[in-house]
Formats: structure tokens, C-alpha cells, sequence
């Protein structure tokens, strides 16, 4: 075998082996992105809205009343809700102490969406629009949720915060 | 993005042929190659480079083994295949193999839950029929690079086939001719192929959908239930593949037909040559052949078909009530080669179409049920657990026989005979049918955003 | 030779109906709302790299292909016009009647939400032996109207379910009001139910009123005046199914012949009238909100009765056609909604002084709820 061969030989296993090691470390940063930095909820929600104007924080009542679940078996959490009943403006950021509690999130706001939805189905048409634009998200044990027409902003405002 | 939708329609697909026809025949396998980067990254804007860097790989190595000799050759291929099956691998089947080891070691090892890359079987299946087939010397190595990421992208088939072999159209990716003829011709089947999925397809998944949620199914709703869902599988299955093979007709490739009227089978074995066809072509000549076919004594032939039954069942979907679904066809064509084959071929055609049509349903069962409890739910429902017939059932014939019937009729190869027929004799009518059928699929697009594709999760 | 003309023919067609929908569709502005399906419509979406990338953009595009389609509304209508045609008779829970009329379907409750609001009923009405307590558990078309349900459809049974509440509402002590024989008896001469809207007329809420009031022996002896306020009205079921029939409804108010005065305060939201009929109402889309502005959590209404008695009604948009009758017989009248109120219903029966407590809703709504359970139930 010639020296040029064997020269080019060892350059294509090269490029190979760089390629593959590109489509694992592509793979590995996908699975990364789903991870999340620790922070606590007050900062996140800070950075989310300085104000959040007709709205009111939340405690474990109306954590109960919304979604059903407590503080307990979610975790550490920030809760924002309208000041009037046919407001429909929600806003939920949990850090979710494990995978259970993420699911039971998930299903809990699901609910509550539904249940939202079909209160004001055919009678409220601006709520129903936001309802329907409703955002959920989920990065790492963060849980994210919210009913706002800046609920696409403050997604991506969410997502920033715990990068 | 897919075919059946407006976004598609009317945005996509004008912006793309207007492209591909009004700039220079040399720009085409250009345009064509970014129009499909373009669709794939509008459903998997971060997978798109999943895919891209997969090109890049089998690339290289495509190019390695078409220039080697020996062992070296062997060492590529095999590094290309363990690459591309752990990439789709880890992507499809990671949680499934997990939650088994958990199940039976009683571990509990963390499941992460990661999305599916559309189409990620399909083009890893592609990629591998070319590696193979390089390796084999049966196609030249494609040394242009935009030429083979062209291959695998192309947006026809690519998230939902055919299983096009890089054998099939490796000429055609230099060298294509595209008549007026063949733009027309391919634009009648995309036309048959998405009133098949929007209209007969979407609509009998409804009926399926609404006959599933009920309790106390009787045996006559389950059966009608179980036909809308046999129906809308392999409409909304072969209405892709037409739309597919349609578009690569206007763009002037030859994709392999994947559906030949399965439903009129007279046996599962011919079934099998009629149902995802490119499929079963796949496994042959990559996994069976290889294997020794049956080519070997009777006991390894068993294991050679169960293992490639076990895989195309697995393929379908990372779940055991899959597996279970290929070894069922598995054992079932066994029985018939070694068993059934004479029995069969003396019974009266009547018969065979029964025998097959009642085989082919309750593997629908199989596929269709959740899991194994839930498929033997419906199987207790389908012989009379709750009883016979019931209003439901009468209501359900009412609102969706006729549709039921038009499904039927489609199934059928003589439909279409009859309507080939009439082009060449009463063209107006058949043009006003094809009218028709646009219209009637533009306002089901509009009106309904019900518009599920069953082999997605692939 | 044929064939050929057939393919370019047929592919001609396809081409131009394409182009001319892609260029209608870039060239025509786009609209924000959608009066036949009653919804906001998507607009244009901002194209920002992060929703871009975790596929917001895209399917927020899609939406708005599909919301701003050119001539959307005659596409929607053409595919029910096929749908129809095929043999189906039901669009998102709505039948498309006999003789013109839109239908609601039935679909009972799930064992846990029955249980749930059976529980909270005898609760509620243990803790409040000292007060009326009535329920009025409406029935719709669906069960009125039989016959003008499509051939062999299999709707819900309502009357099982009003059975069932019944016998367990008089068995938890509430005075059940059945107006089935009622209607059964008046749906010949009288218009029950709107064809294109889920609610009943003003006058099926009189006979309900007339039946109320001898239940609860209360003295009416007022005369009322129909008077026809809207003859255009498409209602509800129209836009959830969409089916538009041949016909439009009429809404009739009945106006008292001695004229009360009423002075009516939506608790919360600082607004009082005094009359129970919004009029801007019937310039919109939703004409039934002419009654009492539509849905709101709670209502005070002071009447000029010459009773002394307070009632607290708690209702879903079906009372609110109802209420204007019980002007007459009631001083104060504290209207609830359930699905809106998050105080607690005992302090305010105190509050207020309450001497009845009626439950009115239509049994489909009540089949779905989960509220009034929660409002029910004693904190």
C-alpha cells in the first residue's frame, strides 16, 4: 500500500471520526437544551414581567382553587391570577421537585384549561382567544404556564431566565 | 409540514414548482434540495441538522468504502450501520428498551422524554440501502454531496415514504426527463392520493375515533369501527404514497409503488405483497436475503422470518403490542407456507378473500389497541361481549355507510379500472370528477382541522 | 388522445385553483374575526428566532393559512353541505334536525361528577334546613323535541338523568320542579326552544315561572305584553356546528303591563342598570345576551315588589331569561353564576337575609358542570 494511500486512508477515518463526534455532540446539546439552571421562582417571574398590572399574586388557596394541587407536592412556585372571575389572565411558574409533580402539573393545568374553555366557550370571545393562545412549557423541572396576550414573550422571557 | 394541508397547498407546492420549472435545468437538484431542507426544518427546526450531520457521515463514509479494499471496506460498513441504527435507536426505541429493562429488573433507571424526529425511519432506512449497496457494488458512490443529501431529503418521500432504494433512482438523481405528459399524469395521482387522505381517510378516522370512545361497544359498532379504521390506515397510508410518488413523477423521478390493492388479497402472503410494499421490499433484500431467505432448512427459515416479522413489527412503532403485531403476520405466513398453502389453494376465491380479509382485521386490532389488555377489549367487544347491535351502530351506519361504501369501492381495483376506462372515453366526465374532488378537499382542509396522519409516528 | 386531454385539462384546473387561492390569499387583507364561527381569527405571527426554533412560529403560520383562507366561510359551508349530503346529521355534538331545527346532544355525566354534585347538594341543603330550597332542572330539545331529532340517532337520555336528579334532589329535601308535562303539553302552541340556539324562548320561561311560582307559593297575579325584539337571530348552535339553516329566530321580551322599577348591580364590576334587557346586545352576533348582558358572577337586583322575601338563584345562562318574572314576587334577588363565583355562598345566604334558594339550569349544562359542586359544598 502507498504511503499516499495510507496518508489518505487515515484522513477520510479522521474526517469520520470529527463527523461522528459532531452528530454525537449535536445529539448530546439536544438532550442538554432540556436541562435547566437553578434559580429561584421569584427571580424567573421577575424577569418575566416587572409588574404584571390587574393581576394578583396567588397563594396555596388560590393554587388549590385554580389547579387542584398544593404547594407540598409541587414544589416551589409563583402563581399570578386576575383579579375578577371573568378575567381569564393566569400566569404559573413551578419548579417542580420531581417527574411526578410535573405530571401531575401537566394534567392539573390541562384541566383547568378545558374547564376555562368551556366556561367561556360562545359567551366570552375575547377570553376564549387567550385561552386558546394559552402557553404551556416545560424545561429541565421548570413548569411554565400562562394565559396572557403576552404569553408568547413571556415564554421566551422564561426560557432566557433559567438558560 | 404535510401534504394534506393548505399551508402546502397553496403556499409550499406553487412557490417550489414555479421555482424548480422557471429556473435552469441545472438548477433543479438545487432547488429541489432546498425546498426539502426548507419543508423538513418547517416540522423539526432543530432535527433538521440531526439529519443534515447524518448526510455528512454516510457521506464520508460512502465515499471511503466506494475507495477501499478489504477489510477496510467491511470495517466502514459495519461502523455506518451501528452509527445509523444507534441514531434512530436511541431517538425511537431508548424509552421502550428502558421501561423493559425496568420492568424486568425491577430497576428504575431514568426515562428521558425526548421528541421523535419526523421521518427519522424512513431516511435512516434509505441511507442504509445505499451504504449496503455501495458496499455490495450494486450502485456507484454518489461522490456530489448535494446530489446524495438530495436522495435522502427529497421532501416527497421523505417523512412518510416510500422506502425509495438509492438503486431505484440513482440515475435519475443526474439524469431526469420531465414531460408535459408526466407533470399531468403525476398530478393526477397527488389529486387521487390527497382526496384518498382528506376525504375518505380523515373522515372514517372520525367514525373510528367516535365508535372507540364509547363503553358497551356492541359486536356490529365494533366492527364497524374496526372496518373505518382499516379503511382509514390504508387510505391515509396509500393516499401519502400517492401524493408521494405523484410529486415525484412532476419532478421526474420514478418512486416504487408502495400499495397494490391489499384489501382484495387472497391470502396474508399475497396481502404482503400488496401492503407497504417498500417496506417489505426493504427487509428482503437487506435483512432476509442476507439471512439466508429460505434458502436454509425449514427450522432457520422459521427463525429467519420470525426475526425479520419481530423487526417490521418493531418498526412500526417502539412498543410490545407492535412486536407482537409482525410476529402475529409472522406465524400466520408460516402456517401458510407450510400448512395452510394446499388447503388454500383448492378453496373457492370467496372463501380466500374471507380468510384473509378476517386475518388482516384483527391484526388492525392489534395495531390499533393501546396495549395488550385494550386489544383484548376490543377483541371481547368484536364477538358480542356487550351484546350485537344497538342504536349506536344503526346511528353510525346512518351517518357514515355511505362513506363506508365509497371506501370500500375505492379499495377496489376495478373502481379505478372503470374510471381509467372513462378518460379515454367520456374525458368531460372524469375532468368534472377531478373538479369535483378539488373542491371537495379544499373546503374538508378548510372546514376541519382534524387531519391526523397514522404513520407519523415513524 | 382522450386521455391526454383529460390529464391537461384536469391538471389546468388544479393549477389555476392553486394559483388563484395562493394569490387571493397573499393580496386580500386579513381579517381579525369571524362572525359565523364566533372567534378571533389569527393574524400574521411574529417570526422571532426562538419561536421559530420550538415550532410556535410554524404552527401559529398554519393557523393563520388556514384562518385567513380566501372565501373561507363558503369552503366551510360546502364541506357541511357534503357532509350532510353523505348522511350525517351531527356536527360537534349539534344534530341537524327534522323540520329545520338544530338539536343539542345529550351526553350524560361521569359517575364521579354525579357523585361529586349529589354529595355537595345534601351537604348544602343539611346545612341550610332554615331556607326554601327549590331546583328546576330544565330539559332541553333534545328530550322535548324527539321528533325532530334525525332517524335513528341515538342521543343521550336526558330524561333518565332529570329522573335520577330528581329523585335524589327530593331525597337530599330540595323541592324538585319537573316542567316536563308542561312543555310536553305546550310545544305544540308554543315555540319552546330557539331552532338555531341551545337556549329556550322567553316564552318557555314564563311557563317555567308559572310553575316555579305555584311551587313556592308565591302570589302572581302580573300581566305581560310579548313584544317581538329581534326576528334575525342566529344563535349558538349554528356557529359550534356549523350548519346555518333557512330560517332565524325570534327573541320576544315580555314586558310587564304595570311597569316595576328594578335597580340592577353587577357585584364587582361597578356597573348597575335599570332594566334586565342590554339593547346593544341585539347589534351583535350573540342576541341572547340581551338578557342581563350575558354571564356575569354575581347580580344584585332590587326590585319594587311589593313582597319582602330575598331569593338567591344560582343559574347558568338559561335563567337568565327567567329572572325579569321573578321581579314581581321577590324584593331582593341575588343572581349567582357558579362557574364565576369564588366567595362563600353560606356567608352571603346569611348576608342576606335569604329566604329561598333555587337552582335553575338546563340538564345538558348540568351534566357537564363542575362548579356548582364546588360552590355548594361548605367551605
Amino acid at each position: 500500500m502507498s504511503k499516499k494511500k495510507q496518508w489518505i486512508d487515515i484522513a477520510f477515518t479522521a474526517l469520520t471520526v470529527l463527523l461522528i463526534a459532531a452528530l454525537a455532540g449535536y445529539i448530546y446539546w439536544v438532550v442538554l437544551t432540556d436541562s435547566a439552571s437553578d434559580r429561584p421562582v421569584a427571580d424567573i417571574a421577575a424577569e418575566i414581567d416587572s409588574s404584571f398590572d390587574g393581576m394578583v399574586k396567588g397563594d396555596e388557596n388560590t393554587l388549590k382553587r385554580l389547579y387542584g394541587v398544593t404547594g407540598q407536592e409541587c414544589g416551589e412556585y409563583i402563581l399570578y391570577s386576575a383579579e375578577s372571575m371573568m378575567d381569564v389572565r393566569e400566569l404559573l411558574v413551578v419548579k417542580a421537585k420531581d417527574n411526578a409533580a410535573l405530571d401531575t402539573l401537566e394534567k392539573a393545568v390541562a384541566k383547568r384549561l378545558e374547564t376555562q374553555k368551556k366556561n367561556f366557550n360562545g359567551y366570552g370571545v375575547e377570553q376564549t382567544a387567550l385561552l386558546d393562545a394559552a402557553v404551556t412549557s416545560e424545561r429541565g423541572n421548570y413548569f411554565f404556564f400562562a394565559v396572557h396576550k403576552n404569553a408568547d414573550l413571556w415564554q421566551d422571557r422564561f426560557l432566557t431566565a433559567i438558560r | 409540514m404535510v401534504f394534506s394541508s393548505l399551508i402546502f397547498l397553496i403556499i409550499f407546492l406553487p412557490v417550489t414548482l414555479i421555482g424548480y420549472f422557471v429556473l435552469p435545468k441545472r438548477c433543479r437538484n438545487t432547488v429541489l434540495l432546498i425546498a426539502s431542507l426548507v419543508f423538513y426544518a418547517w416540522g423539526e427546526p432543530i432535527y433538521v441538522f440531526l439529519m443534515i450531520l447524518s448526510i455528512l457521515v454516510n457521506y464520508v463514509l460512502g465515499v471511503d468504502i466506494g475507495r477501499s479494499a478489504g477489510a477496510r471496506r467491511t470495517v466502514l460498513l459495519i461502523a455506518a450501520i451501528i452509527v445509523d441504527l444507534l441514531t434512530l435507536g436511541f431517538f425511537k426505541y431508548y424509552g421502550f428498551v428502558v421501561d423493559t429493562i425496568n420492568g424486568i429488573f425491577s430497576l428504575s433507571l431514568p426515562v428521558r422524554e425526548l421528541a421523535l424526529p419526523i421521518g427519522i425511519s424512513f431516511y435512516t432506512f434509505q441511507i442504509l440501502s445505499y451504504i449496503i449497496d455501495v458496499y455490495r457494488g450494486r450502485v456507484e458512490v454518489q461522490k456530489n454531496p448535494l446530489r446524495f443529501a438530495l436522495y435522502v431529503t427529497m421532501f416527497p418521500q421523505l417523512i412518510a415514504g416510500p422506502i425509495v432504494r438509492y438503486a431505484q433512482i440513482e440515475k435519475e438523481l443526474t439524469d431526469r426527463i420531465v414531460t408535459p405528459e408526466r407533470v399531468t399524469r403525476g398530478a393526477e395521482i397527488f389529486l387521487f392520493g390527497l382526496a384518498k387522505k382528506v376525504l375518505l381517510a380523515n373522515t372514517l378516522g372520525a367514525l373510528f375515533t367516535s365508535v372507540q370512545g364509547a363503553d358497551g361497544r356492541t359486536a356490529l359498532t365494533a366492527w364497524i369501527g374496526m372496518t373505518a379504521y382499516a379503511l382509514q390506515i390504508y387510505f391515509d397510508f396509500s393516499g401519502y404514497s400517492d401524493m408521494a410518488i405523484g410529486l415525484g413523477h412532476i419532478f421526474g423521478f420514478t418512486f416504487p409503488q408502495n400499495f397494490d390493492h391489499p384489501y382484495i388479497a387472497a391470502s396474508i402472503t399475497d396481502f404482503w405483497r400488496r401492503w407497504h410494499m417498500t417496506l417489505g421490499g426493504w427487509f428482503r433484500e437487506y435483512v432476509y436475503i442476507p439471512m439466508g431467505g429460505n434458502r436454509v432448512r425449514p427450522w432457520r427459515h422459521v427463525c429467519n422470518i420470525l426475526v425479520v416479522w419481530a423487526l417490521t413489527g418493531l418498526w412500526h412503532g417502539a412498543a410490545w403490542n407492535f412486536v407482537l403485531w409482525g410476529l402475529y403476520y409472522g406465524v400466520l405466513l408460516l402456517l401458510e407456507k407450510y400448512l395452510f398453502r394446499k388447503v388454500l389453494d383448492k378453496c373457492p376465491a370467496a372463501i380466500r378473500h374471507i380468510y384473509t380479509l378476517f386475518f388482516v382485521m384483527i391484526g388492525w386490532v392489534l395495531f390499533a389497541a393501546g396495549g395488550l389488555s385494550e386489544a383484548a377489549g376490543m377483541l371481547a367487544d368484536l364477538f358480542g361481549r356487550h351484546g350485537l347491535a344497538d342504536l349506536t351502530a344503526a346511528y353510525a351506519l346512518r351517518s357514515y355507510g355511505l362513506w363506508i361504501a365509497a371506501g370500500i369501492l375505492c379499495a377496489l381495483p376495478q373502481t379505478f379500472s372503470w374510471y381509467r376506462r372513462r378518460t379515454h372515453d367520456l374525458p368531460a366526465l372524469t375532468v368534472l370528477i377531478g373538479a369535483a374532488l378539488i373542491f371537495l378537499c379544499i373546503a374538508s382542509l378548510v372546514a376541519g382541522s382534524y387531519n391526523p396522519f397514522l404513520y407519523f409516528r415513524f | 388522445m382522450n386521455r391526454r386531454i383529460y390529464l391537461y385539462t384536469l391538471s389546468g384546473i388544479f393549477a389555476a385553483v392553486i394559483l388563484t387561492l395562493a394569490v387571493l390569499f397573499v393580496c386580500l387583507p386579513d381579517k381579525t374575526f369571524s362572525s359565523l364561527e364566533n372567534r378571533t381569527l389569527q393574524t400574521l405571527p411574529d417570526a422571532t428566532p426562538r419561536q421559530i426554533a420550538d415550532g410556535r412560529f410554524e404552527s401559529h403560520f398554519e393557523t393563520y393559512v388556514s384562518d385567513q383562507f380566501p372565501a373561507r366561510d363558503f369552503w366551510t359551508r360546502v364541506n357541511t353541505g357534503v357532509c350532510r349530503l353523505m348522511g350525517q346529521t351531527k356536527s360537534n355534538g349539534v344534530f341537524f334536525g327534522r323540520g329545520d331545527r338544530l338539536v343539542e346532544d345529550f351526553i350524560p355525566p361521569k359517575e364521579e361528577q354525579y357523585a361529586a354534585l349529589n354529595g355537595a347538594i345534601r351537604s348544602f341543603a343539611a346545612e341550610h334546613k332554615d331556607l326554601s330550597l327549590y331546583a328546576c332542572v330544565v330539559p332541553t330539545a333534545v328530550s322535548i323535541l324527539p321528533e325532530a331529532l334525525p332517524s335513528l340517532c341515538d342521543a343521550g337520555d336526558q330524561n333518565g338523568y332529570i329522573d335520577r336528579l330528581q329523585k335524589d334532589m327530593t331525597a337530599a329535601g330540595l323541592h324538585f320542579i319537573d316542567l316536563r308535562q308542561t312543555f310536553l303539553m305546550e310545544k305544540n302552541s308554543t315555540s319552546l326552544y330557539y331552532r338555531t340556539d341551545h337556549h329556550w324562548t322567553t316564552d318557555a320561561a314564563y311557563l317555567a315561572f308559572k310553575e316555579y311560582a305555584a311551587a313556592a307559593n308565591l302570589e302572581t297575579a302580573a300581566v305581560y305584553d310579548p313584544l317581538v325584539v329581534s326576528r334575525s337571530f342566529t344563535g349558538a348552535l349554528s356557529a359550534v356546528s356549523g350548519y346555518t339553516l333557512p330560517v332565524r329566530d325570534e327573541i320576544r321580551v315580555y314586558l310587564p303591563r304595570d311597569e316595576g322599577t328594578q335597580m340592577i348591580s353587577y357585584t364587582g364590576e361597578g356597573k348597575t342598570d335599570p332594566t334586565y334587557y342590554n339593547i346593544e346586545a341585539l347589534e351583535t352576533r350573540d342576541k341572547y345576551a340581551l338578557f342581563l348582558g350575558g354571564n356575569h358572577p354575581q347580580i344584585l337586583i332590587r326590585t319594587s315588589s311589593k313582597s319582602d322575601k330575598t331569593l338567591v338563584i344560582l343559574k347558568d345562562s338559561y335563567a337568565n331569561c327567567f329572572i325579569p318574572f321573578l321581579g314581581e314576587v321577590y324584593r331582593k334577588i341575588i343572581v349567582i353564576d357558579p362557574r364565576y363565583y369564588a366567595d362563600d355562598l353560606g356567608t352571603l345566604l346569611r348576608g342576606q337575609k335569604a329566604d329561598d334558594v333555587l337552582l335553575l339550569f338546563n340538564a345538558n349544562t348540568l351534566a357537564k358542570d363542575t362548579t356548582l359542586a364546588d360552590v355548594l359544598q361548605p367551605k
